[in-house]
């Protein structure tokens, strides 16, 4: 069997694995960075460049070491450095020795490079897409449903559980009829964890670089954090919606984008690359909504999402909405976000009970 | 009643990187005992010595009603000595400041590897900073600086506030600024201006690191630590340009808002392990547990051969249970996941815990 | 006389016009005057990004224009401390200290002048900090001050139509602007010219310096490396930005995209080595580094970088241009 390691972008790599069948090979991914291949990535890839790319960098290492012949990285548009990620990566495997091929999606003529080599029949090529976008959905659907369910559970620990043995079903499911029953089955395993319902958990939304909002080694695992102290999360990127964006961008030549641009006018007037403009709009769009704050990820220099903190900063004081900036490098430690997760925590606490005093609600009601 | 009320009291413990401290409290918040003791990397003899020499300080009518513990090795403290209540260092500490100080706006902290700035209005913590990796605005910077001049900590604080003419000292990490002190020292600067415009570059790089973009308003509070030292206080204020608070307490103002805390918490009967704690010879072992391929490295902490706790392991079937192991066994999910479960070293044993992966779904494992 | 009406605080500073290159001029300010009205305006031009990119073009434009350009003083010691203090600690150097000569013309002019530039090569773009830079400001350093902004992507629009445009948001006759472009246009051509810096010194080593525009252009950034060069006696060229056709690459970046082009066609003998200038944070250049040096190597022109923070000391300098420079004495 030829094996094509797949860049991991958290759970949804177990939808990229089976779009990877179209081509009629295995994939080899992980649904997060294993911290043995971020050391690897580390000591491969120069001091300066940012913590995604040293992740890529590291899974590629590992999966040549289990003898994966073929790679696959996403290519970007954009001004931001993961344009040059795929080229840069290669150059690197190629100084390391390394045999692996990476393919990137970039077209010579009218098919891409990556369909010519593998050359796969029509019909083989096409059920395994449509398995995908299905598979995303259901992902998406399961996201959804734990970030609510991890605040009010009971018991900590049984929606990563339940949540858990779906994506592993999910992983598994070979027909699009099996996802499909899979998709059935999960609303009524959420239902069945034991919820205090009488709670009213916090509401953060959760915005920032892309693989630091998926990628659970990057992150330190912040969606678990945050669910076990009672915090209902709104992760800002879903697969399902990009793909809708994108299909829109092709066939309507409308994107979801534009309604950003909308949202972000009077702060941010440009799309600046990587997922900026999201993350200022998904701000806006939260403050309004009455979330009670913003958790901004992204990796220590990443060129985007630092060069908008300001506005962030601007935002969070206009709206009156606390936004938590954390950005990573290697050396972050899990104890150190766990502690300014539950300071933030707190904060919201005690912002919340504040804000519920007569004194307020009379004062925020003048405002209004 | 009244009696039991009179001789009631709770205690605080932070754990820190480099220091261990213990406050007791009454309920009314008077400090009872203080112990300040700096560690070695064992954070659970540190801790049972503390309390050794506080159940010899502390008059025997006095009971404990209610424990918390706080700092970076919070939680393995927290199994050791049977904590009530958990809390990050930041609440920990801003509590106690408010406690002290009612109408602080603005708390200060540097301690050995972690430096913070929390917000304050209205009494209420409204934002807070953390140092993220570089030890440059920490008093390790100091610390490896008095190595290399050659002198104590105490010493450089008493030089430090003589100095008239400080050297300014560039450098924005450690590396940095050794380089320039030398070549300073070679150029003839005298020790004493040399030590004063190291104080200047760590409040500096504190200033512009961790304080930045923050609105930095009287009163403020400077605790941690490193509020300890002179030099430092001094530049503070000229920095600043304002009077700047030292609190009584000040090193230990971590485990004193750890004691409040536990003393606010409506504690009914604490899991406080008592004396025994300190005198009985606690270890710790780890174990893989095997149920699964994550192979979750499991950390046992036992007195004799009871155990009294256990942390570690992904999917939380083994966290702060105690029965013997076999009777944990084959619980919890068994998910085909795989991935190696070493992490990365981080100095705090804790660490681990957090910075594992979590279920982490590997998708295609070929042969090689 | 112009006719100023100031922006309702309360309201927000900056209410966005519906059209898109309207709203990029400062909202809420009106010109009911005249062209000749201009004349007492004070606009600040950061000296930073943009005044480098394109060098002596605003003072020019502005200046033919009727108006008052002031540019901010060259970059010290003074302005990196400043920026520490003012701006976000992970902002590579240039936008700090491109905030902290923000911050020393705000309250000094009428307006400030802070284009979007994104992209100064057709089909190529620049550095993403580029996107928010106006917004950023308006949000942060010059807020209350009025920021007048231009979208400048010439891979749309041909720099002499954005400022046609610029002319026209500023309310001035078109037959003004079109002779104020060129002129400014001239004027660039003549900067750019000073900027190569002409031969001095005949037989003496001669270095090629590259980096960013405003990187090696910088007082505070690329000046202690040049004095050291000059008191060494050695020659150095700094790589020159002026033409603007680009070179068929995978980079697109448009600086790095030059540099790359640069150091292709460049032959051992024109030069006796690189030195690459590079500043703490620098997304392109942390990507594109890597490339630089194997693409010297593959030549054997020997190659160094430096790299820039806001606390370098010369010291620090010294040692490394002495030990690159006497390296290739005794290669020699």
């Amino acid at each position: 069997m030829t094996y094509m390691a797949i860049p991991n972008i958290g759970n949804y790599t177990i939808a990229l694995a089976t779009a990877v069948e179209s081509l009629g090979i295995k994939a080899w991914a992980s649904t997060a960075t294993t911290p043995a291949a971020l050391k690897l990535g580390i000591d491969a890839a120069p001091e300066s460049v940012c913590l995604p790319l040293k992740a890529h960098l590291g899974h590629f290492i590992e999966a040549d070491r289990a003898g994966v012949e073929y790679a696959f990285m996403v290519n970007s548009v954009g001004t931001c450095r993961l344009r040059y990620y795929r080229h840069m990566i290669g150059q690197i495997l190629k100084d390391l020795g390394l045999k692996i091929k990476i393919f990137g999606l970039g077209f010579d003529g009218f098919k891409p490079p990556i369909v010519r080599h593998f050359d796969p029949g029509p019909i083989t090529f096409i059920k395994p897409l449509f398995h995908t976008v299905q598979k995303i959905k259901a992902i998406d659907e399961l996201e959804v449903a734990a970030w609510r369910t991890r605040a009010i559970e009971i018991t900590h620990g049984d929606t990563t559980q339940a949540m858990n043995k779906l994506l592993v079903e999910l992983s598994e499911s070979r027909t699009m009829a099996q996802t499909r029953a899979i998709r059935k089955k999960a609303a009524a395993c959420f239902a069945a964890i034991p919820v205090d319902k009488e709670k009213k958990p916090l509401k953060v939304g959760l915005v920032g670089e892309i693989s630091f909002l998926r990628d659970k080694c990057l992150n330190k695992n912040i969606e678990y954090i945050l669910g076990s102290q009672g915090i209902e999360l709104r992760n800002f990127f879903l697969l399902g919606e990009e793909l809708q964006n994108i299909t829109r961008i092709v066939f309507l030549n409308q994107s979801r984008r534009k309604s950003l641009s909308k949202l972000a006018d009077r702060y941010l007037q440009n799309s600046v690359g990587g997922h900026a403009l999201d993350s200022v709009a998904y701000s806006i769009r939260c403050a309004d909504e009455g979330y009670d704050g913003m958790i901004h990820l992204c990796p220590s220099g990443c060129m985007p999402e630092v060069s908008i903190r300001p506005i962030l900063k601007r935002v969070s004081k206009d709206k009156d909405i606390p936004i938590l900036e954390i950005s990573y490098d290697e050396h972050t430690c899990g104890v150190g976000i766990a502690t300014r997760l539950e300071a933030f925590a707190d904060v919201l606490m005690e912002r919340r009970k504040k804000n519920n005093s007569p004194a307020q609600r009379g004062k925020r009601a003048g405002h209004g | 009643m009244g009696k039991q009320m009179n001789n009631s009291c709770y205690l605080g413990i932070d754990v820190g990187s480099i220091s261990t401290n213990c406050v007791v409290i009454t309920p009314e918040g008077e400090v009872l005992c203080e112990i300040y003791k700096r560690g070695d990397g064992h954070p659970i003899e540190s801790v049972q010595q503390c309390l050794a020499q506080l159940t010899a300080q502390l008059p025997d009518r006095f009971c404990i009603q209610g424990v918390c513990t706080t700092g970076s090795g919070r939680i393995l403290a927290g199994a050791v000595v049977g904590a009530d209540v958990i809390k990050n260092e930041i609440s920990a500490h801003a509590r106690a400041t408010l406690h002290l100080y009612p109408e602080v706006q603005t708390i200060l902290e540097i301690g050995g590897q972690d430096s913070k700035v929390t917000i304050v209005r209205d009494g209420a913590v409204v934002d807070f900073s953390m140092n993220l990796v570089c030890a440059a605005g920490t008093g390790s910077f100091l610390d490896s600086q008095a190595r290399r001049l050659n002198i104590t900590i105490e010493e450089l604080s008493a030089r430090a506030i003589m100095s008239e003419n400080p050297t300014n000292i560039a450098g924005r990490c450690t590396v940095f600024a050794e380089s320039d002190m030398i070549h300073k020292q070679q150029v003839g600067h005298e020790q004493k201006d040399i030590t004063m415009g190291l104080c200047h570059a760590l409040v500096r790089n504190y200033l512009s690191n961790v304080c930045n973009g923050k609105e930095i308003k009287p009163p403020i509070v400077f605790q941690g630590g490193v509020s300890a030292n002179k030099g430092i206080h001094r530049a503070f204020k000229e920095a600043l340009k304002c009077d700047i608070i030292i609190p009584p307490y000040n090193m230990v103002m971590g485990a004193y808002g750890a004691a409040i805390i536990a003393s606010k918490s409506s504690i009914e009967k604490t899991r406080f392990r008592g004396k025994e704690a300190s005198t009985k010879p606690i270890i710790t072992q780890g174990f893989e547990c095997g149920d699964c391929p994550n192979c979750c490295e499991i950390i046992e902490v036992l007195d004799a051969a009871e155990i009294i706790g256990r942390t570690g392991g992904r999917c939380g079937k083994w966290e702060g249970k105690t029965g013997p192991r076999e009777s944990l066994r084959g619980t919890g999910p068994r998910c085909h996941v795989s991935g190696p479960s070493t992490g990365r070293e981080t100095g705090h044993e804790m660490c681990r815990q957090v910075d594992d992966v979590p279920d982490l779904i590997q998708i295609g494992v070929p042969k090689k | 006389m112009i006719m100023i009406k100031r922006p309702d605080e309360s309201a927000g500073a900056y209410t966005g016009a519906g059209n898109r290159f309207l709203r990029n001029i400062s909202p809420g300010w009106m010109w009911k005057s005249g062209t000749s009205s201009c004349s007492s305006l004070r606009i600040g031009i950061p000296r930073m990004f943009f005044y480098y990119i394109y060098p002596g073009l605003w003072e020019a434009f502005f200046g033919e224009l009727g108006m008052k350009p002031i540019v901010s003083r060259p970059s010290t010691t003074k302005t990196v401390e400043k920026a520490s203090q003012i701006s976000e600690t992970e902002h590579c150097l240039p936008n700090k200290l491109f905030d902290a000569h923000l911050a020393e013309l705000v309250g000094k002019v009428d307006m400030v002048f802070v284009p979007r530039v994104l992209s100064t090569i057709k089909n190529h773009l620049s550095c993403p900090k580029f996107g928010p830079l106006p917004d950023a400001a308006r949000a942060d350093i010059a807020r209350g001050t009025e920021v007048l902004s231009i979208d400048i992507d010439v891979s749309r629009i041909p720099l002499s139509n954005t400022l046609l445009l610029l002319g026209k948001k500023l309310n001035i006759q078109k037959g003004k602007t079109l002779s104020a472009i060129n002129s400014s246009f001239s004027a660039m051509e003549s900067a750019h010219k000073k900027m190569a810096r002409p031969n001095r010194i005949k037989g003496s080593p001669r270095f090629l310096l590259i980096g960013h525009p405003y990187v090696i252009h910088d007082n505070f950034i690329a000046g202690p490396i040049l004095n050291k060069l000059e008191s060494m006696g050695v020659e150095a060229k700094l790589i020159s930005f002026a033409d603007n056709t680009p070179a068929k690459s995978y980079i697109l970046w448009s600086t790095a995209n030059k540099i790359y082009h640069e150091l292709n066609t460049l032959s051992g003998e024109d030069y006796d080595g690189v030195i690459q200038l590079t500043v703490f944070n620098c997304g392109c250049d942390s990507m594109m580094i890597d490339t630089y040096r194997q693409l010297m190597k593959d030549k054997s022109i020997p190659y160094m970088y430096l790299m820039v923070d806001e606390h370098l000391a010369q010291s620090g300098i010294d040692t490394r241009v002495e030990a690159f420079i006497d390296s290739l004495r005794w290669r020699q």
